[in-house]
Formats: structure tokens, sequence, C-alpha cells
């Protein structure tokens, strides 16, 4: 019988939090399109409502 | 042995909370430790049982006090002013049911009043390791140690528990470890320090006193009193560290169907998952949402991306490429996939020479050419396999197959992380809160203690959220944008991007004596991960066996899935069985009985009570047939046997009856929701479960091509629980899963005489 | 602007009309009790009513709710959050396991009962078999749609043994 029977998920996550040091890596490319909170406009909010979707079939 | 020693010195309440743990602690650990108490400012009683060296109970407490006039009288359980009683429970709940269970431990040996027990899930600190978890993975076998060996094995796997943060729900352990070890004697110890303290403020002797639901009463001299009054007063008792636990006879509590705490919330859209994570002070419409996307190929990166028209998209708020995956982020989660969608991306070449099913099973074949009759890392083996089989009366020879499997728990993957000034929050469903921490902690380059994780129930898991890839994603995202992010991934992310359990080939040689019996096993498969004894027939008396592993790459990353290497090894070796009983001419269910080696008394017994459950002997009609397998897993025997219907050409299941013996089961209706589910699980995986490999990338996408058992296809499921012993051995998580593939395999091969040597079944008759 | 009443109450909800009823639910109005599983109308986990009927919100357009009715999981209860029958029987026949799927599931069957009070195991199948349970609970959630419709006795905690 193998002692050391960690689970291999266990394992993997043990190896990682032992040999320490840091994995921080920042965004290869970041695109700044809106700030949380700016008015995100919907074209056709005030349009009547579509009805695309048969609700009977969107139930199946 | 009860063992009186000194109260541990506690740490002052007024301990700098920011001090980190001394590790080095731990090699001076002692058995004192394993339950430390103390008072607190205010006379509090504090116990900690099995928490970690040193004392943690004063560091713990601003976390669990709650209202005020509420007083902490251990780590693990707290009882208010009102008499309440909170079982704090170092576990994930992620439909195991754990947390009613564990409670109803500690509650039975406090003899608490079971309608005034509350459960709180413990704190995500690294103080509620969990001692007992970690050192089951490492060594079962020292669980039932001789006492003068605990002091040096929990101190050693105390140690390496904190070392890998291990907050650990799997491996079916949270009753047969933390219940069985701690929960029972935090709640016996602290009865008999209320009951000593009651003595003394009464000058009754403490054998008088008897409790009941949460009260103590003296009959003679007319006192009674709830514990609340006591709880402070306790806190000058002595303390026992080894307290006499209570006997089967007298347990209250314990093997009774207590309904469980958390299913009310359940019922009305009240219970909190990860995915339903709230910002405090932030209306859940001011929130962000990411959409990610990870390269459709394992082991690649993102060169470069596309994004110009996802910038026009109503709701984005940023589009980021993290080098391994694609992230939008928008004012819903909705708008961020549709964004998301419209993002094409260049990735890395995949330097796997693997780029279909074909060639993976092929990878695996060429492993086992290799390893030939005798060749690859032995697993296990007696005899000489080799010289029995070339004089055996009749030879078989059988090639198993089992693909990749993806978890799909229900709530798909998802985590909500904030970043800012220096701290950081996450909520998220995880089976290891710590090492989602750890994970964090690195992947900011920020101390562990300024992350806070908020783990809320899970919507299923079955190992998928032992994981924390997600959870470094998010926080990456969350950093990048400098406000709090609720990340979700989409089901065919969720399905395409796992970590799979693992796909394997598994070749046989068997030789039969002339009266049938199996003389000479021969067997070798490519992986071997957890745990080590899965690949073992150990229960049958074979004299020559040899099983061997000839190891062969994945292409697609794996991880533990329900049962782990029981799940395929199952199927592997009880088809082999069903097929050594068919070449011996028996029944194959005698033919087990016959075949059971040493110490089977379990196994014997489930096989018989499921023989009789299912009617077994009793013919069957045209085109109907039984199947039966038996697989011990995590300490539980399970025997299962499958009626399936043949007669349209197609399997349809007809009824499964499961015979299971774990020791002891604590709730046994919960244990048999725990293996009822396991069944599904099993019959799912049997019917559809496959994950194909195509042009390097996972196939299968959602629930349409990822197929799950449904309701018209779900059989009629009959659980026998045998308790051979007065504890609990086995878990109930997994062990319903392995047997139910092979079940049904032998089931239709009793209906139709074709064997089925390659999972899933069910296209196979399309 | 599109407006429609959600558990009884009005609602008008600037978002896209195209935007499934799911994400309106539980990001802009903030009631999480319909959850997400697959959001291609696979698995069930998203069913709400729409006027009455038990619907995929994951793929019913926002567009399709205005002048009509939603009911949620949050909306089944009583007045004072009395649990009603099918709820009550899930809890005697202890159903849930991780639960996620749950609220979907107690969506369908309540449809069910209102429409077919005495169902039997085929209407049950034609019913509730476009609901996914991955924890594997159909056993319980079919006895305790009979539970619910007064066909088979509650188990009681104390006879679950
Ligand atoms: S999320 Fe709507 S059916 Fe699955
Ligand atoms: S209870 Fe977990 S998916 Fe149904």
């Amino acid at each position: 019988m193998r002692v050391f029977a960690i689970p291999a998920a266990a394992l993997a996550t043990l190896t990682l939090s032992a040999c320490g040091g840091s994995d921080v890596q920042e965004p290869v490319e970041q695109i700044v399109v809106a700030e949380p909170g700016e008015a995100a406009s919907y074209p056709g909010a005030d349009e009547p409502a579509q009805t695309a979707s048969d609700p009977e079939q969107a139930s199946e | 042995m009860s063992e009186q020693t000194d109260i541990p010195e506690v740490a002052p309440e007024t301990a700098d909370e920011t001090a980190k743990p001394e590790r080095s602690r731990a090699a001076k650990w002692s058995r004192r430790g394993f339950i430390g108490a103390g008072v607190l400012a205010g006379g509090a009683l504090l116990i900690g049982v099995g928490v970690r060296p040193g004392n943690p109970v004063g560091k713990l407490s601003p976390l669990v006090a709650g209202g005020t006039g509420e007083e902490l009288v251990n780590s693990w359980v707290k009882i208010g002013a009102d008499n309440i009683v909170t079982a704090i429970i170092p576990h994930c709940e992620m439909g195991q049911g754990a947390h009613s269970v564990l409670a109803q431990m500690l509650a039975d040996e406090l003899d608490a009043d079971w309608s005034q027990v509350e459960v709180m899930q413990a704190p995500t600190d690294g103080s509620y390791v969990v001692s007992d978890t970690a050192r089951m993975f490492v060594a079962p076998f020292t669980m039932n140690a001789a006492d003068w060996i605990e002091p040096t094995w929990e101190g050693l796997f105390t140690q390496i528990g904190r070392f890998a943060d291990v907050m650990i729900t799997g491996g079916s352990s949270s009753i047969r470890s933390t219940g069985q070890y701690q929960m029972r004697v935090a709640g016996a110890a602290a009865r008999k320090m209320l009951v000593g303290a009651a003595a003394d403020e009464w000058g009754v002797p403490a054998s008088e006193i008897v409790t009941r639901d949460s009260t103590l009463i003296h009959e003679a001299s007319g006192n009674s009193a709830p514990y609340s009054e006591f709880a402070a007063a306790a806190a000058e008792q002595p303390m026992d560290h080894s307290p006499k636990l209570k006997d089967p006879k007298d347990y209250r509590l314990m093997g009774k169907s207590k309904r469980r705490t958390d299913i009310p919330a359940k019922v009305n859209g009240t219970a909190d998952f990860g995915i339903d994570a709230k910002i405090p002070g932030m209306e859940p419409s001011d929130l962000s949402y990411a959409a990610v996307r990870r390269p459709p190929i394992p082991g690649t990166s993102v060169v470069s991306m596309d994004a110009e028209t996802a910038k026009g998209m109503p709701g984005v708020q940023q589009i980021l490429n993290m080098g391994s995956f694609i992230a939008v982020v928008a004012d819903g989660y909705w708008n961020a996939q549709q964004a998301l969608n419209t993002i094409t991306a260049e990735y890395s070449d995949s330097e796997s020479p693997i780029k279909s099913t074909a060639d993976q099973f092929a990878a695996f074949a060429n492993a086992l050419d290799a390893a030939g009759d005798d060749g690859g890392e032995k697993a296990a083996g007696r005899g000489n396999a080799q010289s029995a089989y070339a004089e055996a009366a009749t030879k078989i020879e059988a090639e198993y197959k089992a693909p990749f499997l993806a978890h799909a728990p229900m709530e798909p993957i998802n985590c909500t992380a904030s970043v800012k000034d220096g701290k950081c929050d996450i909520w998220t469903s995880t089976q290891v809160p710590l090492m989602a921490r750890s994970a964090a902690a690195k992947a900011l380059g920020m101390d562990a203690d300024a992350i806070t994780v908020h783990h809320p129930f899970l919507g299923g898991a079955f190992g998928r959220r032992l994981e924390n890839d997600y959870v470094t994603m998010a926080v990456r995202i969350a950093k990048a944008t400098s406000y709090p992010v609720k990340m979700i991934w989409s089901r065919e992310e969720d399905t395409q991007k796992a970590l799979y359990r693992p796909a394997d080939l598994s070749r046989f040689k068997g030789g039969l004596d002339a009266g049938g019996k199996l003389i000479a096993y021969n067997n070798v498969f490519t992986q071997r991960h957890d745990p080590a004894e899965a690949s073992v027939p150990g229960i049958y008396d074979i004299p020559n066996t040899s099983i061997r592993v000839a190891e062969a790459d994945l292409h697609l990353p794996f991880s533990a899935w329900r049962s782990v290497d029981h799940s395929q090894q199952g199927f592997f070796i009880e088809s082999f069985i069903d097929e050594a009983a068919h070449a011996a001419g028996a029944d194959p269910l005698e033919y087990r009985l016959n075949m059971l080696g040493a110490n089977t008394e379990r196994h014997r017994g489930v096989l018989e009570k499921v023989a009789q459950l299912s009617n077994w002997s009793a013919p069957g009609a045209e085109g109907i047939g039984k199947g039966v397998a038996i697989v011990e897993s995590f300490g539980t025997v399970a025997a299962e046997v499958i009626e399936v219907d043949m007669t349209s050409g197609k399997p349809k299941l007809l009824n499964v009856w499961a015979a299971t013996d774990a020791g002891y089961v604590m709730n046994p209706d919960g244990f048999r929701n725990q293996i009822e589910g396991g069944i599904v699980f099993g019959l799912t995986a049997a019917l559809y479960g496959e994950i194909d490999i195509v042009g390097g990338a996972a196939k299968q996408s959602n629930f349409h091509d990822y197929k799950m058992l449904r309701m018209n296809e779900t059989p009629a499921i009959e659980v026998a629980i045998i308790n051979s012993g007065t504890v609990p051995v086995g878990g109930a998580g997994e062990p319903g899963t392995p047997p139910a593939a092979p079940a049904l395999a032998n089931a239709i091969f009793a209906a139709t005489g074709k064997r089925l040597r390659e999972m899933p079944f069910g296209k196979q008759f399309a | 602007m599109i407006t429609f009443t959600i558990n009884g109450k009005t609602e008008r909800v600037d978002a896209d009309p195209a935007m499934p009823i799911l994400w309106v639910v539980r990001e802009k109005l903030g009631m999480t009790g319909t959850k997400f599983g697959c959001g291609i109308a696979q698995c069930g986990a998203c069913t709400v009513h729409l006027d009455g009927e038990p619907i995929r919100s994951c793929s019913m357009p926002l567009g399709a709710a205005e002048g009509r009715a939603i009911t949620t999981i949050e909306g089944v209860s009583g007045e004072d959050g009395e649990l009603n029958a099918v709820q009550q029987a899930w809890i005697s026949e202890q159903v849930p396991q991780c639960g996620y799927c749950q609220s979907g599931q107690i969506m369908a069957a309540t449809a069910l009962l209102r429409d077919n009070p005495a169902p039997t195991d085929e209407d049950i199948d034609a019913a509730m078999s476009g609901n996914i349970c991955r924890c594997g609970t159909y056993k319980r959630i079919r006895q305790a749609i009979k539970v619910a419709a007064g066909i088979e006795q509650a188990t009681d905690e104390e006879t679950a043994a």
C-alpha cells in the first residue's frame, strides 16, 4: 500500500502551495470601455416588446 | 482512559489577531493540545477540539460569537443566552447532508435539545484545518492506531493539514473523521464540564445530575437549569481530554433519520449558492459580471484577440486578454457572454501529440502493448499469474474502455471577487476554502491573511470543486478592474474546459481451473491515481494475481471525480469477474460468494442481502436481465443488482437494489439519499457519459450532447443498510457510484448475451 | 421599458428586450432563487411560470413578458411564507441534496399538480423529464409529488429510519 495517498487533486494544490513564490500575472491586454454605473443604452428598449420566441416551444 | 491534564493556556481575547500561527509549534505538539480549553474575558468557557496545535480558541471567538449575551462554549459548539446550541461545522455542505449529521453527533453527546440546535459553517480560518481528514487521506490505517501513537501522528498530520490548507470536503470523510473524532468528543467534553459546574453550584455529586434537552437536572434536590446558565461557570471545570463517548444503546440522535437542517432553505429559493453571492452594500444590479473563455486546447494560451465588435456591445465595461483566458466584464452576465461570443482569438500551438479520442486510446494501447504480460509497475499481486494462466483449463481475455467524463455539477463554475484597499473578498462554491485562499494569495501576490473566502452552499461538486483554477481567474479579473466582479462560466465552458475523470484502457487475462475457479488474474491498465487499492480485487480469493500499471499521458487535465479510480476500476474488475462466472457456467452472484476471501463477512452480508432484496434466483422473463456487482470504496461495501428490460432493443432500467454496509450509519435516510444519488450518477455515466477529443479539444458542450439520466429513465431504487459495527467506518457520498456501471453491463449481458466492454453503453444500442 | 408583474408586484425594467428573463430576474431584480444551469432550455433549473405556465426563463426574452405575470420560487409560498403542499412534501420526503435544481423542480411540479391533481407515473415522467437533477434525487421527487397530491402518505421524521 502506498502511504502517501493524498488525492491527486489535493496533491497538486499541495505542491503548488508548498513551492512558495507567486503567480501574479497582469493582463496582456486591457480594454476599458465604460465604468460600472455608466448608463447602458439599449437600442430598441422603447420599441414594442418582441415575442419572437414562442413560450410553448421554449418550455420544452 | 480518561487523562486529566492541566488546562492549556489560551490566547487571551486581546491577543494580536494578526499574529501568524507559529508553524514550528506543531513539532512540539502533545496530546493535551488536542482539546484546548480556557477562560475568556467575561468568564465564558472555550473548548477547541482537534483544531490545530496551540490554542486557537481565543483567536476564533470573535468570528463565531454573534449577538450580545452569547457565550462560546467551544470551537465546535456555541451555547447562546437563549440556550440555542450552534454546531460549528468545518465541512462544506454540497448536498451530502454533512452539516446536519455532524450536528446530530455533537448534539447527541451533549444531550442537546435537537429542536434548539443550529448549524453554522466554520469561518475560513486556518484554525479550522481538518486534521483528521488530512490524516485519512494520507494514511487511512492510522485512524484506529493505538492511543500511544496518536500524539505523533496527530502532530504530524495537523502540520501537513495546515501546509496544504486542508479544509477539505471530499473522500466521503466528513462523518467518519470529523464526526467520529471531533464532534462527538467536543459534545461529550462540553457536557461533562457543564455537569461539573452545576454539581459545584448545587452542592450535589456530579454523578447524580442528568442531562436532557439542553437542561441540567438534579432530581433529588429539585434543581434544574438550562445549559446557558452554567456556560460561564463550566469554564472553571477541569477538562477531560478523552471524555467517555456514548454506547450505541444510549444514542438518541445518532442512527436516527433526523431531517436535514439545510433543506427548508432549499425549497423556497432562499438557499444561497456561490453563484447567488451578493456584495454587502451593493445592489445586485450595480455589480459587474464576467464571461470567460479559455483556449479550447489544454495547455495553450491566448496569443491575440480581436474584440472590435465586442467593444460596441451593450453593457460592456472591460475586455481583458489575461493570457491564459479572455474575459468580458459587463453590467450583466448575459451581455458579457453575448459580447464574448463575438470575440475571435488566436491561440498558441499545442505540444500534445494527441488530437482525437482515437489518438488517446492508441497511446493507452501502446503503453499496454509495451507492458505485455509482466511489464509496467506492479500495483499488487501474489503467486504466479503467468504460469497459472498457462496451465489453466479455461482461458478468458478482455479489454475494457472508459472515457473521459466531466463532473457537470448543476451549478456552473463561478466565483465572485473584490480586490481593493489591500484586501480581497471571495464568494464561491468550493470544497476547499482554505486552498482557495492560498490560490488567490498566490495569484494576487497578497498575504493569505488579507483574503477572506465566503463559501455558501455548493450546487454540486463531485470533486470538481476541489480545484481552484476558477478562483485564480476571478481574483485576477477583479484585480484588473479594481471593482467587484462575478465571474460565471457558461455550461459550455464548464463542460469543455473542465478537469476530467481520466479515460483508461484495461486488459485482463484470466485462467479458470477445471472446476471453474478463477486461479489466474493478470491485469494491466494505464491510470492509477486514488485510492491506491481501487485496482485490486482484494475481496476475492484468487491465488495468482498480477496487477500492473503502464502509465500513459492524458491529453485532457484530470481531477478527482466521484469515487475517483473506483469509477473505472469498478467497471473493469466487476465486468471481468462476471465474464469469469460465465466461463465457469456459474451463477454470477453465487460465483462471487464462493470466491470471497478472508475477512469478507461484510461483503458476504451485502451480497446475500441484495440477492434477497432483488429476488435474485427467480427466473426473469425473456429479454429482461439482472446483473450484480460489488465494490468496496471509502470504507463502505456496496452490492447492487440492476434489472434491465432489453425487449425494445434498447436498455430500459427497471430496478436497482442496493445493499450497503458502512459499519454504522448515523442518519439512515440521509445515507440512503446519498446512495440513491450515487447510483443515478453511476448510471448516467454508464449510459451516456463521454467526453471526446476532436482537434485536441473536448467535444461535448452542454446537456444536449453530454446527457444526464432524467426522470423518465430513472429506475425504482431500493437501498438496504446493514450496520455491522457500532461506529461509521465508511462514507456515503461515493460508494453508491462504482457498482452501477458493471451491474448494468452484467444485466444487459444476462438479457441479451451481448457483453459490453466499453462505456458508455447507450450509443451501442442506438 | 418592459412592464410585467413578478410574484404579484409590478416591475418596470430598462433592459434589452432580447435579454432572457432569467438574467433580468437574477441580476436586475436580485431574486436569486431561480437558477442558471445550461442556458439552452435543456435542464429546467431556470423554470418560472409565465401567466401560470412553466417556461425556461434562460431561453425566453424579456420582451415576451411585457404585460404578463411571472411567478418565481420566491412567489409560490403562501402570504406569510407558509410552504405550499409541494414544498412541504419536498421536506417530508427529504428530496434535495445540493438543492440547486430544486427551485426549478418545484416550479415544474407545482404547475403539474395544479393542472393534474392526481398524476400517474407517466404524467410525472412527462411533466418532470425536462428537469435535470445531477445529484439524482428523481426517486424522491416522484415520491414527493405523490405525497403532495395526497396519493401517498408523507414520511415522518421518526419513521424514515
Ligand atoms: S438554465 Fe434554463 S433550462 Fe437550463
Ligand atoms: S439536488 Fe443537486 S442537482 Fe438536484
